[in-house]
């Protein structure tokens, strides 16, 4: 299990502080699945990086009770001067598994051929997110991070990959951050919201999409329409009630 | 023929058809046995729902008190006289809607419709006094006696020993619900004197959980959704303002609102909002109502939000002016009981 108490992330910057979100708390347990939506620099891929222990929060609690992946992301955390065969061995080691035994389903997973040979700072951001869902398919977390990789490769490797996760590791733990609500409404229970410093946790995952994309969508026309019907508040001495 | 005058107006001077209105209240039942006994003391006859009011129209009772709950039904008779007297609105409403198992908001319509009674009969000539049900629970001697004489009835004829007897008795249970006032205070100045602003507070709306009062802070996280509604309250026909007042905060400020107001089903008016900052706003809404009218102000959020909240003060009404200018006669008239 997961639990998560009063997490906050702010930032000071020159105009202040800028908090990405405050005092978030949520539990999740195996087998659950967990969205996070936001938009661009919202704070979704800094929520995923301090559950998994990458960066700390500026406050609260994260407690793990499983075992959790590395936020698994288009960033890769693999070492780039190592080539793909060395960063296995290095998460071998890491994690205790055995080096033949990860590397062979890795490299059938990934379908990286030589390329595994080559230093990793050479691939492609689509080559090390196939790396990373291979991995860490291979070591089999309780939870897994995902942050907004799920649709990387062809149509077969995505289908090959939403099977490997939904399917054959239907019992474990996700939290997945990404911008496709379709995707995440038929995929997840529940989901967190992020936007404008705040973070609020939704049980109804279809309400979470439907404010999402609400919030997520604020057209021309919207903005020229605002000029018009935007109106000042009352002074307070006209208070009445 | 000066014979044949004489007598025809000795005999309209004979009748007197007088109805009483009581919407459902905790001092119904006493008010009605008390009436009753008036009447009888005063040589006239009564009749009630049971009694089929609708059966008078048909009869020739000259000296006759008529007693209902439901101003339509005396639809019809020709009246001399007429009291209504209302208990807390929405206490009447939930009554109305237990007896003839309906929802609370088609028991409130119901008890409304009761109090805008008297704009229907004023083209009759018909002299409507209203009361409060909680102004006469308090002082039950006096109140009581002003109703007898709005109804033409001899005050001598009250029996105060019953009348003590049936006010304090326990089985009246006074019920706590929104006050009356909201309502019958837009009747007190009448049709010539608009009168100032009604006030109807938060509590006489509904919030958007199924048939939950609205509450002090409506939180607006969700998604586009009518935020509260309400109250169902009737109002005589004429030119109306309505001043919805109430809070946002800072983030509630991002979104954009619809006001509207539906009367007898129709929208009549409505106005497109989006706050530039947190703050106190009121909005204003005209309408013109041809006849009586069921109103509903609703406050719609249009776009989803992820958190923000609203306070909602409260409905300001005005008469702006009468929908019928000809119709230039007093209607209703305050009896002067003390205002607590």
């Amino acid at each position: 299990m997961l639990s998560v108490r009063n997490l906050s992330k702010i930032y000071p910057t020159p105009s202040g502080e800028r908090a990405l979100f405050r005092d978030l708390s949520f539990d999740l347990e195996r087998s659950e699945r967990l969205a996070i939506f936001g938009r661009n620099g919202q704070g979704k891929s800094t929520l995923i990086k301090i559950l998994g222990g990458a960066i700390w929060p500026s406050s609260g609690r994260v407690d793990w009770s499983m075992e959790s992946s590395w936020p698994i992301g288009f960033g890769g955390a693999f070492q780039g001067g190592l080539t793909g065969i060395d960063n296995i061995r290095f998460v071998s080691r890491i994690y205790n598994k055995p080096f033949e035994e990860i590397a062979a389903y890795t490299e059938g997973f990934a379908e990286l051929g030589e390329a595994l040979l080559m230093p990793v700072k050479h691939y492609s951001t689509g080559m090390r997110a196939r790396l990373a869902f291979g991995l860490s398919l291979a070591i089999e977390f309780d939870c897994y991070l995902i942050d907004e990789v799920i649709a990387v490769g062809d149509a077969s490797f995505q289908q090959k990959c939403q099977r490997e996760l939904f399917g054959h590791r239907a019992d474990r733990a996700f939290i997945i951050a990404s911008h496709d609500t379709a995707f995440l409404r038929q995929t997840c229970d529940r989901a967190i919201v992020i936007d404008r410093g705040r973070a609020k946790v939704f049980d109804d995952i279809d309400l979470a999409a439907d404010i999402y994309e609400a919030i997520g969508s604020r057209s021309e026309y919207e903005e020229q329409l605002a000029q018009k019907i935007m109106v000042q508040p009352l002074p307070a001495e006209s208070v009445v009630g | 023929m000066a014979r044949q005058r004489k007598s025809q107006a000795s005999e309209t001077r004979d009748v007197a058809r007088v109805a009483v209105v009581i919407t459902p209240c905790a001092e119904e039942a006493a008010l009605r046995a008390a009436l009753i006994g008036v009447a009888e003391r005063c040589g006239y006859t009564w009749r009630d729902e049971t009694g089929l009011i609708g059966d008078y129209a048909s009869s020739l009772e000259r000296r006759v008190v008529l007693l209902c709950s439901d101003a339509s039904l005396l639809r019809g008779v020709p009246l001399t006289q007429s009291v209504v007297i209302a208990g807390p609105i929405n206490d009447a409403g939930r009554a109305a809607a237990t007896r003839h198992g309906w929802s609370e908001r088609e028991g409130l319509i119901h008890a409304t419709r009761c109090l805008a009674f008297a704009s229907e009969f004023v083209e009759k000539g018909v002299n409507v006094s209203i009361f409060s049900s909680d102004r006469l629970a308090s002082d039950a001697a006096k109140g009581f006696q002003a109703v007898v004489e709005a109804l033409g009835l001899s005050p001598d004829a009250i029996d105060q020993l019953q009348l003590l007897d049936l006010f304090s008795s326990r089985q009246f249970v006074r019920v706590r619900g929104a006050p009356v006032e909201p309502v019958l205070s837009l009747f007190r100045g009448g049709l010539s004197n608009p009168s100032g602003p009604a006030w109807w507070p938060r509590s006489l709306f509904w919030s958007d959980r199924a048939d939950a009062t609205c509450p002090e802070i409506i939180d607006i996280t969700g998604r586009s959704r009518v935020l509260f509604f309400g109250p169902y309250i009737t109002l005589p026909a004429g030119h109306w303002q309505i001043n919805v007042r109430f809070a946002v905060c800072k983030e509630a400020a991002r979104r954009r609102y619809l006001f509207e107001v539906i009367a007898n089903d129709a929208t009549v008016a409505h106005a497109h909002l989006w706050p530039s900052d947190t703050g106190n706003y009121a909005i204003p809404l005209d309408f013109v109502a041809k006849r009586p009218a069921v109103v509903e102000i609703r406050m719609t959020l249009i776009t989803a939000s992820l958190h923000g909240e609203i306070r909602l003060a409260g409905a300001e009404i005005t008469r702006m002016a009468v929908s019928s200018p000809s119709e230039e006669r007093t209607i209703v008239r305050d009896l002067g009981l003390p205002v607590s």
